[in-house]
C-alpha cells in the first residue's frame, strides 16, 4: 500500500510569520483590528530583506549573466533580453501594487490577517523562486533571440546544472536508503550509478527535487535492484519505491516531469 | 536574516523530547510553553508524580543501583527486582526512589528510541565485516546489554539536551560509544574494513550534503560551472567551519538554504549574486538525534538484525524472535 504524504509545512510557516509579525509590533492593533504597514507588507513579500526593485533587478542580472557566459551574446541580443526581463519584472511589480492597493494601510479582524498573508504568499514565492522561468516574456525572448549554436550552448548549460542538482537529490535518497538499510561503499556506489543512468533529470530543478528523485527511483525494475542490493536491502528499497509511486501523481500536477 | 531550527519548531512526530517521560531529574520544572502551545511543565509534573507512585517501589531501589554503577550489570538488577518494592502513600513528595523509576522509565523509553540506530549499525557491521550467524547472534545480544547499560546512563542528559534543542553531544557520545563496542570482538582485518566502511559512509554523507546546498544555492544566485567547483572546493575545505548542516535539511527547503558562513560562499560570487544570496532566508538546522532521514515517508528498518529486548521494562521483541532473525543465514552482497 502507497501512502501520499504532502511534504507541506505552510500553516506552521504562516503561524510563524503571523506570530513574528504581531510580536516584532510591526503590525498596529487598533482594538480587535490589525492595520497592514507598508513595511510588513514588504517584509512578507520579500522577507524584509531587500528592495523589491533591487531584488528583482539582481535576479535578472544573474540571468544575463549566465547567458552571456555560456552563450556569447551580442550587444544587440544582451539589450533585448534587457528589455524582456523589465517586462516580467514590470508585470509582476503590476501585480504587486495591486495587492498593495487592497491591502496596505488597511484594518482587519485579527482572525483575517492570515488570509492577506496567504494571498501575498504566491507572489512571495514567485520572488523567491525568480520571475525568469521558463513561462516568462525573457525566457520566450531569449529562445527566439539566440541562434542555433548559442542556443545549443545554453541548453547545454542548463542541462548540467539540472543534471548536477539531480544528482544531489538522488546522493541523498540514497543516504535515506542508507540510514534504513546499511550500503556498503561499493554498492551505494553501484546504487548511485544505476539510479543516474537509467532515469532522467526534472525539467527543472526546484522545490520537490528530492521527491521527484524518489518517482525515478520506483521506475527501475527490481531485478536492476536485486543485481546491487541483497534481499534484505532489497525489501527497503521496494518499500522506497512505493512511495515514490505514490508522489508521481501529485509531481506531475505540479508540473515536475522529467526533462525530454 | 537567520532562524534556527530548534526541535520543537520543526521537529517531527516522535522526537525523543516528546516521547521521554518527565522532566530531566534535578532540573527545574520548565516554565516555558511546549512548541505546540501546550502548557508542559504541570502535565508532565503530573505525570511524574503517577509514575514515581507506580513504580518508585518496584524500580527505585535497583534503579538507583543501577544509576550508580551506570552498566549493564545495574539493568540486571533492575529488570530481576532484587528489592522488595516500597510502600508509597499518595501525595508523598518525590524522593531518590522516585527519582531512580523516572530514570529507569526513561531509560527504557530511551533504549526504545535508540535500538534502531543500534540495530542499523550492527547490520552495517556484518556485511562491512562478513560476520557469520553465530556472531551476529552473538554480537545482537551483547550490543542489547550494551544499550541498557547507555541508555540508563545517559537518559536524564537525553531530556536535558532534547529540552535545549541540542543533541549533538549525545549524538557524538552515542556514535563513538556504539562504534567502539562494536568492535569489540572483531579481528584486526574486520576492524580495519569496518573502519574503512565508515569512513567512506562519511564521506559519501558529507558530498551529499555539499552537493545539496549547492543545488540550491544554484537555484537562486545561478552558479557558473566554474563557481560550483570554487564553491564546492571551499567547502570541502572548510566543513568543520561551517557547522555543516545535516542531511534532512535538504529534503523540506523550499525558498531557504541552511545556514553557512556567506563570507565562504560570498567570495566566489559576483555582486549581484551577493544581493540575491543575502536576501534568501538562512536556517540553521540541527541534528534530530534518533531519526533517520526521511523523504516523505519513513521507511521500515532493515530486519535482518534483531537486538534483544531491554532489561529495563520497555517493550521488546520476543527473545526467540530476535535469535531466530540473527540465525539467518549472513547477507551475501551482491556486486554491480
Amino acid at each position: 500500500m502507497t501512502r501520499n504524504v504532502r511534504p507541506f509545512r505552510s500553516r506552521g510557516l504562516l503561524a510563524l510569520h503571523a506570530a513574528a509579525a504581531l510580536l516584532c509590533g510591526a503590525v498596529r492593533c487598533g482594538g480587535q483590528e490589525f492595520t497592514l504597514t507598508q513595511e510588513q507588507f514588504n517584509a512578507w513579500l520579500s522577507r524584509g530583506t531587500d528592495s523589491l526593485h533591487g531584488f528583482t533587478s539582481a535576479q535578472l542580472g544573474v540571468e544575463l549573466q549566465m547567458a552571456r557566459a555560456t552563450a556569447r551574446l551580442a550587444d544587440a541580443q544582451a539589450a533585448k533580453l534587457q528589455l524582456a526581463g523589465d517586462c516580467d519584472v514590470a508585470r509582476f511589480t503590476g501585480q504587486v501594487d495591486e495587492l498593495q492597493q487592497r491591502f496596505v494601510g488597511k484594518s482587519f479582524p485579527q482572525q483575517e490577517l492570515g488570509e492577506v498573508y496567504r494571498e501575498i504568499q504566491p507572489l512571495a514565492q514567485q520572488l523567491q523562486q525568480g520571475l525568469f522561468g521558463d513561462a516568462s516574456l525573457y525566457a520566450k525572448v531569449l529562445r527566439q533571440t539566440l541562434d542555433p549554436a548559442q542556443r545549443q550552448l545554453y541548453d547545454e548549460a542548463r542541462r548540467g546544472r539540472r543534471a548536477r542538482s539531480y544528482a544531489a537529490a538522488v546522493r541523498l535518497l540514497i543516504a535515506a536508503i542508507d540510514q534504513s538499510a546499511p550500503l556498503t561503499e561499493r554498492q551505494r556506489e553501484a546504487l548511485l550509478e544505476l539510479v543516474l543512468r537509467r532515469t532522467r533529470p526534472p525539467r527543472s530543478a526546484g522545490t520537490y527535487d528530492s521527491f521527484y528523485a524518489c518517482t525515478q527511483f520506483a521506475t527501475l525494475d527490481v531485478q536492476e535492484l536485486a543485481a546491487v542490493l541483497d534481499a534484505a536491502q532489497l525489501k527497503v528499497a521496494t518499500k522506497a519505491q512505493e512511495q515514490g509511486l505514490g508522489w508521481q501523481a501529485w509531481l506531475a500536477s505540479m508540473g515536475v516531469t522529467p526533462e525530454p | 536574516m537567520n532562524v534556527s531550527c530548534r526541535q520543537g519548531v520543526f521537529a517531527r512526530r516522535g522526537s525523543f523530547a516528546r516521547r521521554l517521560p518527565g522532566p530531566p531529574l534535578g532540573a527545574a520544572p520548565p516554565r516555558r510553553a511546549a512548541p505546540c502551545g501546550r502548557p508542559r511543565g504541570r502535565r508532565r509534573r503530573r505525570w511524574t508524580a503517577a509514575l514515581a507512585a507506580a513504580l518508585g517501589g518496584a524500580l527505585g531501589a535497583a534503579g538507583a543501583r543501577l544509576f550508580e554503577t551506570g552498566d549493564a550489570r545495574g539493568a540486571d538488577a533492575l529488570a530481576e527486582g532484587k528489592r522488595p518494592p516500597a510502600e508509597v502513600a499518595p501525595g508523598t513528595p518525590a524522593g531518590p526512589a522516585d527519582d531512580a523509576a523516572i530514570r529507569a522509565q526513561q531509560a527504557a523509553v530511551y533504549r526504545e528510541a535508540l535500538a534502531p540506530l543500534a540495530a542499523a549499525e550492527l547490520s552495517f557491521v556484518s556485511r562491512t565485516c562478513g560476520l557469520t550467524a553465530e556472531e551476529r547472534a552473538r554480537r545482537a545480544a551483547a550490543l542489547g546489554a550494551w544499550l541498557d547499560g547507555f541508555a540508563f546512563e545517559h537518559a536524564a542528559a537525553a531530556v536535558r539536551q532534547a529540552d535545549a534543542g541540542d543533541a549533538t553531544t549525545l549524538q557524538q557520545a552515542f556514535e563513538s560509544s556504539l562504534s567502539a563496542e562494536l568492535q569489540q570482538g572483531l579481528s584486526a582485518e574486520q576492524v580495519a574494513a569496518y573502519r574503512r566502511e565508515r569512513q567512506a559512509r562519511d564521506a559519501y554523507r558529507l558530498e551529499t550534503a555539499i552537493d545539496c546546498y549547492l543545488a540550491k544555492l544554484d537555484q537562486h544566485v545561478v552558479l557558473s560551472a566554474e563557481q560550483y567547483a570554487q564553491v564546492r572546493d571551499e567547502l570541502r575545505a572548510h566543513w568543520e567551519d561551517v557547522s555543516a548542516p545535516p542531511l534532512h535539511a535538504f529534503v523540506h527547503l523550499n525558498n531557504v538554504l541552511p545556514e553557512t558562513p556567506a563570507a565562504r560562499v560570498a567570495k566566489h560570487l559576483h555582486p549581484e549574486q551577493r544581493r540575491l544570496l543575502r536576501g534568501i532566508q538562512q536556517v540553521r538546522f540541527q541534528e534530530t538525534f534518533g531519526q533517520r532521514l526521511q523523504i516523505g515517508g519513513e521507511l521500515p528498518l532493515i530486519d535482518d538484525v534483531a537486538l534483544p529486548p531491554t532489561r529495563l521494562g520497555g517493550d521488546g521483541a520476543a527473545p526467540e524472535a530476535a535469535a531466530a532473525v540473527n540465525a539467518a543465514p549472513a547477507p551475501q552482497e551482491n556486486g554491480p
